[in-house]
């Protein structure tokens, strides 16, 4: 099964956190796309939350290679905020709104935060 | 037609009467409706009203995400469930919808 999440909000709510903990359990049995878009492409970009006292998301990130999930960026999202692909935590796939819609079309359920 | 409806907003969101509606009309139109409450979701537990929609729905938690927000006592018409669970059942319904 064909799963994506779409994380639009900025990483500052437990939203993040909750899409990335959902996200690792979605991965174990299906393909997941998690798909950054607008300011939800900070979640993953190296903004040191540990000097904000925020826990890191170290922890889902050492468990990306163990299940099936994808990482996609928004190219224009990226680019508005000034960021690179090196600053990022983990690999990602920079795409843009068209590739992005045909992902989210092709998926069999949706989940936004 | 099967429907997972997932929540992790809070129980006092506008979302509450959207998803009793939803239940509702899902539920008159002879559809098979489970409801899934992660997250902040896991607070719809402690709200007396949804016992009643739990007459029209089949109501499971992630039992992390209600231990973390010490909703310890659990009604009886909540299943204790998990989101590698949520992960299992995905395959089992025509339609997911989610409200955070």
């Amino acid at each position: 099964m064909r799963v994506a999440f779409v994380i639009k909000g900025d990483p500052f709510s437990w939203k993040a956190h909750e899409a990335l903990r959902q996200a690792i359990a979605v991965g174990m049995n299906h393909e997941l796309d998690l798909i950054l878009v607008r300011d939800g492409v900070y979640t993953l970009a190296d903004w040191k939350q540990e000097e904000l006292g925020i826990n890191t998301f170290d922890k889902f990130l050492e468990t990306f290679e163990y299940v099936n999930i994808r990482v996609i960026v928004e190219d224009a999202s990226v680019q508005e905020r000034g960021l690179k692909e090196k600053d990022f935590t983990t690999e990602v796939e920079v795409r843009s709104a068209e590739e992005i819609s045909d992902i989210i079309n092709s998926a069999e359920a949706v989940f936004v935060w | 037609m099967r429907v997972l409806i997932v929540i992790t907003s809070v129980p006092f969101a506008k979302d509450f009467n959207t998803i009793s509606n939803l239940i509702r009309t899902f539920n008159t139109s002879g559809d098979e409706v489970s409801v899934f409450l992660a997250g902040n979701g896991a607070y719809y537990l402690l709200r007396p009203e949804v016992k009643e929609l739990s007459q029209l729905a089949r109501f499971l938690f992630c039992s992390h995400s209600a231990h973390e927000r010490g909703v310890e006592t659990v009604p009886s018409w909540a299943e204790s469930s998990s989101t590698y669970n949520l992960s299992k059942m995905l395959p089992e319904f025509d339609k997911v919808i989610v409200f955070n």
